[in-house]
Order: C-alpha cells, then sequence, then structure tokens
C-alpha cells in the first residue's frame, strides 16, 4: 500500500472515529439535558434530590436549566470518547461489505469495550469511595448488591462486581451488534 | 531514466478506486435496525432488573422505584416490568435510531465538506493560471 493510500485510510478512519464520538456525545449529552430539565418541569417539594447526586462527579451540574447546560457539556465529554472507543478502528473491505448497502457491527468487539468500560468505572468508581471513606461509605453504591450478588463498596467486592458487570456489558454489546446485523440482512433482502 | 506518465485509463481507474474507498467510508447505519436492537436490549434489561430486584429485595423498592420518575406507570412488581419493559423498547428505539441519524449526518456534513474543499481548491488552481 502505498504511502497516500495509507494516509487516505487512516483519514476515514479518524473520520468515522469522529462521526461516532460526535454521534453518542451528542446523545448522552441531550440524554442528561432532557432527563433534568423534565424533572425541573415537574416540579415538587425537592426536585431531582437524586439526580443531584451527580454533582459529587461533575463538580458544578444541579437539577436547574443551568446544571442541565453544565450537565450537558460533561456527558458529552464522555460520550464523545465512548464513541471514539467503539468506533472501528479498521476501514471496512469491500469483501466486508458485500453488496450490502449498510455497515454491520462487530458484535464480540462492541462486547469487549462495553464490557471492558463498565468493569473500569465500577472498579474505579467504588475505590474512589473506599479510599476517601467517611460514616456510610458507598450509600447509593450498595445497592448493586441487589443485582450483583457478592458486590459490596470494598476493594474485592469492587472486583466481584467488576465481573458481573463486564460479563453484563459483554453480553449487551454482543447482542446489540447480533440483533441489528439480523434485521438489516432481513432488512435489505 | 523512465518517466512516470499516467494514461487517461490509469487515472480513470484510480478515480473509480478512490470513489469506491469512499462509498465504503461513508457507508450509512441503518437507523430502524438500531433502533430495533438497542430497544430489544434495553426493553429486556429493565424487565430482567425489575424481576431480579422483587425476587432479592421485594420488602425494599428502592432505588429501583426512582425509574417512576421517568417512566409513567412503572413500578416494582410483575405489572411494572412488563410496562417497563415496553418503555424500554420505546426508549432504547429512539436511543438507537438518534444515534444512527446523528452518526449518519455527520459523516454525510463531513462528506459534503471535503467535497467543497477539493472543488475550491480544484477552482483555485484555475483561477492561478488564467
Amino acid at each position: 500500500m502505498s504511502t497516500a493510500e495509507q494516509s487516505l485510510e487512516e483519514t476515514l478512519v479518524r473520520v468515522n472515529g469522529r462521526a461516532w464520538g460526535i454521534a453518542s456525545g451528542l446523545l448522552l449529552g441531550g440524554g442528561l439535558f432532557a432527563a433534568t430539565n423534565f424533572l425541573v418541569l415537574k416540579g415538587g417539594a425537592d426536585v431531582g434530590q437524586h439526580l443531584g447526586h451527580l454533582a459529587t462527579v461533575f463538580p458544578g451540574y444541579d437539577v436547574t436549566f443551568w446544571g442541565s447546560v453544565i450537565g450537558f457539556v460533561y456527558m458529552f465529554v464522555i460520550g464523545y470518547g465512548l464513541g471514539r472507543l467503539l468506533a472501528p478502528k479498521r476501514p471496512l473491505e469491500r469483501e466486508q461489505l458485500g453488496q450490502h448497502r449498510h455497515v454491520r457491527l462487530n458484535g464480540g468487539a462492541w462486547g469487549l469495550t462495553l464490557g471492558g468500560l463498565l468493569a473500569l468505572v465500577l472498579l474505579g468508581g467504588t475505590n474512589v469511595l473506599v479510599v476517601r471513606g467517611g460514616e456510610d461509605v458507598g450509600a447509593l453504591l450498595k445497592h448493586l448488591a441487589i443485582y450483583l450478588p457478592g458486590f459490596e463498596v470494598t476493594v474485592f467486592g469492587s472486583l466481584i462486581g467488576a465481573a458481573y458487570v463486564f460479563v453484563l456489558g459483554w453480553l449487551i454489546g454482543k447482542s446489540i451488534g447480533g440483533i441489528y446485523n439480523l434485521s438489516v440482512e432481513r432488512a435489505e433482502v | 531514466m523512465t518517466a512516470q506518465t499516467t494514461t487517461p485509463h490509469a487515472a480513470m481507474e484510480q478515480d473509480q478506486e478512490l470513489n469506491d474507498e469512499l462509498d465504503l467510508a461513508f457507508t450509512p447505519i441503518h437507523k430502524r435496525c438500531l433502533g430495533i436492537a438497542v430497544g430489544t436490549v434495553l426493553g429486556t434489561l429493565v424487565f430482567t432488573i425489575t424481576l431480579v430486584h422483587m425476587l432479592r429485595s421485594p420488602e425494599e423498592v428502592y432505588p429501583l422505584v426512582l425509574m417512576q420518575q421517568f417512566l409513567i406507570g412503572y413500578s416494582v412488581s410483575l405489572t411494572g416490568a412488563l410496562i417497563g419493559l415496553v418503555w424500554g423498547l420505546w426508549i432504547g428505539f429512539v436511543i438507537g435510531w438518534v444515534f444512527a441519524f446523528l452518526r449518519n449526518l455527520t459523516l454525510s456534513v463531513t462528506a459534503f465538506v471535503f467535497h467543497a474543499k477539493a472543488e475550491l481548491a480544484q477552482g483555485r488552481s484555475f483561477l492561478d493560471q488564467i
């Protein structure tokens, strides 16, 4: 492959990655923006007393209109990174696509990426709380034990939780890829 | 010393290869299918989580009950799980569809910008020569 062809391929992969990043950034940012403003519009005695806990990880965020704008920025950045990770790392080959008119997803790669990310987030989040300490360590996070037996807000518990969410993320990614490919196959007939 | 010349035929072949490569790079994601995939997974997830919660912590509905804030009619019960399944299917469909739409849109805009820049560059070299 010539240098020009290699450079073109790299550019196309980068452009594709950027598109995935922008799409998931807008989606996650828009999601938090919409959820926050939904609660603001609903009103009530203690608006967003739970969603407001996000301020622990997103300084400046709160359940108000301007808080939702700040939340949008945080989630856009996170979503952009996630999209770049999930985007295909190699250009499509004609043989891969065949006569199809739509992209196929690599469920295995999605599964590994999602599983790995979820595991890292839970491992990191739990251990930050363990190191910070306090009276009631991980008061909210410890509820995860209902769904992940054996999980607790300790170093060992975080490893068990990470193993669970890795499998869960892998299943989610693999299922999305599988169902998508199957329905595209049918839609293109 | 051999002079490197490009025949019109070779140039056309190169153009065709480039166009093929660009077509591949800008192949769209099927919006409806991604919506169906994400919706199915999210719906199943909400349904399963609700059932697991009912089995493992029947007295304490917290924190799953917080979903009531966003999903009208949802509760930690069998009926609630079914309502959650429908909400999950719908919200997941919207997420998948919107994601595919945004990704395809971003790529289309990028392709348009590339095209416009290339045409501008061609026009500039033409203007330089007159």
